[in-house]
């Protein structure tokens, strides 16, 4: 493989991110121009000169307006940042980090890199992975994959693929907090749940020096520092370090000369926290990841025996107590072997480097963790892909109209587990137009529902006759967050009996409107051939039906009202059959012919297909009309299509 | 002295001490603790000496920065 083709695998963090690339087999990280491993997320602006990482750290506090940081927190948000007097989008300002990884890493390998696996957060949804990918590619890169970042961090751990194994994931990184976990096996890595607090790092942890610094000094002195900035950033800084000596020591000096000077007196801090003093003081935030571990553990539909190894990503995890908490909740020892703010780069590398061939092939795969469909006829939800799906996945249905003489359908793409589509998120609709004028049930309009490996969503449709295409993809209405999967989840569980009920009661009267419209239909074109009388029967039970349809809406129950419009359409179902019967009593000379074996839809091509549709009510015979409409739905796939215009 | 010892045999190896007094601010050798009103971007005082070690930067300079008030 020619150097040029090298992709990196891009930590994108929140406070900090790490590129890494596969060297002699080996992932290995990339250190950028400045000469280290991580490079600050944070982006300056100078006059016109832009300023990134490191750089754009040092100067801060002398440009705070135009200095950027932790923008992935508002990642496929519909938010600017003003930079320099011009509005940026956080897709904008990821960029330019990411550019100066790309030419950091380009400096580093000595050869042009413009593809990359970048990585996000397991709960991102559909737009803040979109957004990623948009920065990747505003900066220059050809975004081959985005990956979750847990499932990177379990690459760089190299657990034993070919095993079956529950990992649990716990990253804890400067400003976020995630816990995922995963089902790992023969190659395959699903996310099986991921919890988290956005507003949970290491830098409370360094808060909480601080505080204890400020409180203690003003107890001696009584003189409050935190009104002076310098001071502030020295203490700041100074808490940061010595959080890190306690990762390894029992207790680190805090030693600030000249922190303050007042009547000609200078004030020094000379202070000694101790390890347990510190875990004290961060007690409470350690505590508060107790509870999103434990969710991700429930909502996996595991208990913490299932879990065969407990991995940790991110620097807040080389705290001792933190390390011991994990041990505590999730019963097992944390496997600690991979530089845990480096796992993540390194996974995403080793991701790259099974693209390009220079690691062994891995196939990884995400689950949508809430059904996707379109709403369609009564505003009913037909599901395409299920929930738990994995992804990437394709699904296609085809559907029809209800109109005759229909020429545009409006495709409601929604998100969710309710019968009822309004129940549902709708992540956007749009039009497919142009249909070639034809009597309802004959177009034949295939959806397609694609998610790709991003878990990026691609709706299409196409009208098989004319051609005619549209399509959408999901980028400007966001996904739901995981609150809102949890509480839609149990919307649904609380209404899933309601629901069915009012389904069925809808499908009843869209048969009923179907047998109606074909009732009519085999009336104008038989007429002549059948009895009069005959004729005058269907024409009474399609009145019935009319009624009884109206009737019930009348009625409270709808158990009860479905019943009432299904006994008027078994009774048409069964005038009409005598139609049919006498046709082919008369042309075939014999009963059994078409009706006896029955047919099914699901073997036919499609030409078969839109005659059968259009001539459903005839023939549909012995098979029953049940069974046919039934083949529709679930053999063929064939449904009808609500005209909203 | 002995620290002037120890200097003069880590810079012969290539280590270089940076001094920002009366530079202009450059965040690649300095870090900003704190500005104050004064020549726009300059350095005005230097809290802590930065190194540098073959071209590689150990510690930036911590300054204090001219800012012009608003």
């Amino acid at each position: 493989m020619s150097q040029n083709n090298k992709i990196i695998g891009i930590d994108l963090g929140t406070t900090r991110s790490a590129m890494a690339a596969i060297q002699d087999g080996e992932p290995k990280i990339l250190e950028n121009n400045e000469g280290e491993r991580v490079t600050p997320s944070i982006v300056a602006f100078d006059g016109d000169e832009r300023i990134i990482g490191k750089q754009a750290k040092n100067q801060m506090v002398t440009n705070e307006k135009n200095t950027v940081k932790s923008i992935k927190r508002h990642m496929g948000e519909d938010y600017t940042v003003e930079l320099n007097d011009e509005e940026y989008t956080p897709q904008e300002i990821s960029s330019m980090i990411l550019q100066k990884l790309k030419t950091d890493a380009e400096d580093k390998l000595g050869n042009g890199v413009e593809k990359a696996v970048i990585t996000v957060p397991a709960h991102f949804d559909d737009t803040q992975r979109q957004a990623t990918k948009d920065a990747g590619e505003i900066a220059g890169l050809e975004v081959e994959r985005i990956l979750n970042e847990p499932t990177a961090a379990a690459l760089a751990y190299g657990l034993d693929d070919e095993k079956e194994q529950t990992v649990l994931v716990y990253d804890f990184g400067g400003g976020t907090f995630d816990v995922t976990v995963l089902e790992m096996g023969d190659g395959i890595y699903e996310v099986q749940s991921t919890e988290g607090d956005n507003d949970l790092g290491g830098d409370d942890f360094d808060e909480e020096i601080v505080h204890w610094v400020l409180e203690k000094f003003e107890e001696e002195n009584g003189i409050d520092l935190s009104g002076e900035d310098e001071a502030m950033q020295r203490i700041r800084e100074k808490a940061e370090e010595v959080k890190k000596e306690l990762s390894s020591r029992k207790q680190a000096k805090i030693n600030i000369p000249f922190i303050h000077q007042e009547d000609g007196d200078t004030y020094n801090i000379d202070y000694e926290l101790t390890r347990s003093s510190f875990e004290d003081l961060i007690g409470d935030l350690v505590q508060k990841t107790t509870e999103p571990t434990e969710t991700a553990i429930e909502d996996a539909g595991i208990s913490k025996k299932d879990i065969d190894e407990v991995i940790l990503v991110g620097g807040t995890t080389r705290v001792p107590a933190v390390r011991e908490h994990v041990q505590a909740i999730t019963g097992q020892k944390p496997n600690q072997e991979v530089s845990p703010d480096e796992a993540v780069a390194q996974g995403a590398s080793i991701q790259a480097g099974s693209i390009t061939g220079e690691m062994d092939d891995i196939l990884l795969l995400d689950v949508a963790p809430l059904s996707l469909g379109v709403e369609v006829k009564g505003g009913l939800t037909e599901t395409l892909i299920e929930k738990n799906t994995t992804v990437p996945a394709e699904e296609s249905k085809t559907f029809t109209t209800a109109m005759d003489n229909q020429t545009a359908v409006t495709i409601n793409v929604v998100q969710g587990e309710r019968e009822m589509a309004s129940d549902n998120k709708s992540l956007g609709e749009f039009n497919l137009e142009g249909l070639p004028p034809a009597p309802a049930g004959q177009p034949q309009i295939e959806v397609t529902f694609e998610i790709d490996a991003d878990g990026i969503l691609q709706v299409s449709a196409e009208e098989q006759q004319s051609g005619e295409e549209a399509s959408i993809s999901i980028d400007d209405t966001s996904r739901l967050d995981e609150d809102e999967i949890e509480e839609m989840k149990e919307e649904a569980e609380k209404h899933e009996e309601e629901d069915r009920k009012k389904r069925e009661f809808i499908e009843a009267k869209n048969r009923a409107d179907q047998m109606i419209s074909q009732a009519e239909t085999q009336i104008e074109n038989f007429k002549d051939q059948v009895d009069e009388e005959v004729i005058e029967e269907i024409e009474d039970a399609i009145e019935e039906v009319r009624e009884a349809r109206k009737e019930a809406e009348e009625i409270d129950d709808l158990e009860e009202a479905k019943e009432v419009i299904d006994s008027a359409i078994e009774d048409l179902e069964s005038k009409l059959q005598e139609i049919g019967q006498e046709m082919y009593d008369g042309q075939q000379g014999g009963p059994g012919g078409m009706g006896g074996t029955g047919f099914d839809p699901s073997n036919m091509s499609e030409e078969d297909l839109k005659q059968a549709a259009q001539s459903m009510g005839g023939a549909g015979g012995p098979t029953g009309e049940d069974d046919v409409v039934d083949a529709d739905y679930e053999e063929v796939d064939t449904d009808e299509e609500e005209k909203e215009e | 002295m002995v620290s002037d010892q120890l200097y003069e045999t880590l810079e012969n190896r290539g280590l270089e001490r940076i001094d920002a007094e009366g530079e202009e601010f450059d965040p690649t050798l300095h870090k900003a603790v704190d500005t104050e009103e004064g020549k726009h971007n300059q350095v005005l005082r230097q809290k802590r000496k930065g190194y540098m070690f073959d071209e590689q930067i150990l510690r930036e300079a911590e300054v204090v920065v001219g800012k012009k008030e608003e």
